[in-house]
């Protein structure tokens, strides 16, 4: 052992044998224990099952902004506080039960219907799921940085996740990724430089939105709006663990209106896109079928029916794609369509919630709420001292005292059991 | 090891088995004691979660993880722990600092709390908690690799600190 070694050794054993814990560190401990302990014995009660089950739907039909308070959805008061006699170790008694409850009483975990999410707010961005909340992300209020939008990977789970997360701040818009593996978070870091990147982030005149990623996980897109002249580019990457790494991408094939394709990097690949200069189009999506890829963008003009442009990218052929914006007529008023996800069959949201369309018009089904970028309404997640709805797209935070929280944008997450 | 076990009676017991020696970690990452103290709680509850469904073997190795973990997370909030931690200075939480000016005289110990979080994370479960590199790797969810240059370039800064004439003209 080098000397260094040794004094670091020496050291570290000094201070750690100046610290002594106080029983308030139990009590604290006690508290935390106590607190999800009660909840959970509440929420096993099968009054409240069953009335949290109904928490599920009602935010289904209700739709809109305005969140039933849970006092309205359970007709309770919520739990009960159970007494506890906080049991201190070492204090001459053996340890009791850490709420004064029989164990036998509750159990210890709960059987509900979950779906974890990653959840953007303004300033945060966090994995909410049945084992409770990792942030992923948090961004200083004074630098005013702000999330606009969060993409994860597919294939992601709770437990091992990427996000791509864009945010906002002092006049430049940042490309950010978060990992989690085995539940914690391990990385994170920006994706800044040329070429993966259009500017260094010092650079103010590049806007990033739509981030997409391809169907299997590998390829990152993004639009990025130059405000230089350079006009609308269409930016993707390679992602194997972390930005640029995987095997060397190849030029795709050039698609329809697209005049040149001049890869800057393996890694990297870039296509103008001058169609979509000045208008309001969104990059939808990044789907695939068994022959081609495609990136489509929606853009809505005002007017009933909206525009659905398919950029095809291929190695052997171009693909058969839209060789120009399509309108998509909108009968219905009511009607405001959403996305094309795939092969002409369309999501479109309605009075009902979002129907997802066949090519031949027929509808397939019709989900609760919410499209592409978001998630279905209804119940996260109950555990931890409230429950977690998803209304509209967005997670809220249920308190059992009725205060609920809008926690932000909710993207979904794959859970594998 | 200490057995999983669903008995929340015995979850005190294993409080008691491992309290300590976590508080001791937990100040050794982020050097205020009663950031310290909040960490372990927070650590100790996110281990019942688990323990309680039978999915903790080894109690003391999850603690640790889970200890680091929950520092790592602390010190990006430092800024805001600190409030908390003045505001709390006048009650009776936290851990009690044996000699705080032997603390503030130690150099080397000076010189670690200067290191970059991920170093001094590593370079603590190395030499305090005398993990080899593989058990690190794994606390710290990242390669041996890593481990083995957070580590060096953790003693190679130590080095210049403690050698450096703002650090007293060195040892």
């Amino acid at each position: 052992m080098d000397p260094i070694e040794r004094q670091v050794r020496e050291s570290l054993r000094t201070r750690a044998d100046d610290v002594e814990p106080t029983p308030a560190l139990w009590r604290e401990v006690d508290r935390r224990l106590a607190r999800r302990r009660r909840l959970r014995a509440w929420t096993w009660l099968p009054v409240a099952a069953s009335l949290i089950a109904a928490a599920v739907a009602i935010p289904m039909v209700v739709g809109g902004d305005e969140v039933p308070r849970i006092d309205d959805v359970l007709g309770t008061d919520g739990p009960e506080e159970t007494p506890t006699d906080p049991v201190g170790p070492d204090d001459g008694d053996a340890p009791r039960d850490v709420d004064g409850t029989d164990a036998d009483e509750a159990p210890l975990a709960l059987d509900l219907p979950t779906a974890p999410v990653v959840v953007a707010a303004e300033q945060r961005v966090s994995l909410v799921g049945p084992d409770g909340t990792l942030e992923l992300a948090t961004f200083p209020t004074e630098g005013e940085s702000v999330v606009l939008e969060v993409a994860v990977q597919p294939g992601s789970t709770p437990d091992d996740l990427t996000a791509i997360v864009v945010t906002t701040g002092e006049g430049f818009t940042e490309l950010r990724w978060v990992d989690v593996r085995d539940g914690e978070v391990v990385g994170r870091g920006s994706i800044t430089e040329p070429p993966l990147a259009a500017v260094s982030t010092t650079e103010t005149d590049v806007v990033i939105e739509g981030t997409s990623w391809s169907p299997a996980g590998d390829r990152l897109a993004w639009l990025e709006r130059h405000r230089d002249g350079t006009g609308t580019v269409l930016r993707t990457i390679a992602w194997a663990g972390e930005p640029g790494e995987g095997a060397p991408g190849s030029c795709p094939a050039v698609g329809p209106g697209v005049d040149e394709c001049e890869p800057a990097a393996d890694e990297e690949v870039s296509f103008p896109v001058p169609e979509l200069d000045g208008t309001g189009a969104r990059l939808a999506g990044w789907v695939a079928s068994d022959t081609a890829a495609a990136f489509q963008f929606v853009a809505p003009d005002g007017d009933p029916g909206y525009w659905v442009w398919s950029l095809g990218i291929g190695t052997d052929t171009i693909p058969t794609v839209d060789d120009s914006p399509q309108r998509i007529e909108v009968d219905e008023p009511d009607v405001t369509a959403v996305l094309d996800i795939a092969g002409g069959t369309v999501l479109r949201r309605t009075a009902d919630g979002v129907e997802v369309v066949l090519p031949d018009r027929e509808v397939l089904a019709t989900l609760p709420d919410g499209d592409r970028r978001e998630i279905p309404s209804g119940l996260v997640a109950a555990g931890d001292g409230g429950a977690f709805v998803v209304v509209d797209g967005r997670l809220h935070e249920v308190m059992p005292d009725g205060d609920v929280t809008d926690l932000g944008a909710a993207v979904a997450v794959d859970r594998v059991d | 090891m200490v057995r999983a076990g669903t008995d929340a009676t015995s979850f005190a017991a294993v409080f008691n088995a491992h309290h300590r020696q976590a508080v001791r970690l937990a100040y050794l990452l982020v050097s205020d004691p009663h950031l310290a103290e909040d960490v372990v709680s927070e650590a100790f509850a996110k281990v019942y979660v688990r323990w309680a469904k039978g999915g903790v073997r080894d109690v003391g190795s999850y603690l640790r993880r889970a200890v680091a973990n929950e520092a790592n997370s602390r010190l990006r909030r430092r800024y805001l722990e600190r409030r908390v931690a003045e505001e709390r200075s006048g009650d009776d939480r936290g851990v009690r600092l044996v000699d705080e000016h032997a603390a503030e005289h130690d150099e080397v110990w000076q010189a670690i709390q200067r290191l970059p979080d991920r170093q001094r994370t590593a370079v603590v479960l190395r030499y305090y908690e005398d993990l080899s590199e593989a058990d690190t790797a794994e606390v710290l969810g990242c390669s041996v690799g890593t481990v083995k240059s957070q580590v060096s370039r953790g003693l190679a800064r130590l080095q210049e600190l403690l050698h450096a004439p703002t650090a007293g003209g060195g040892r």
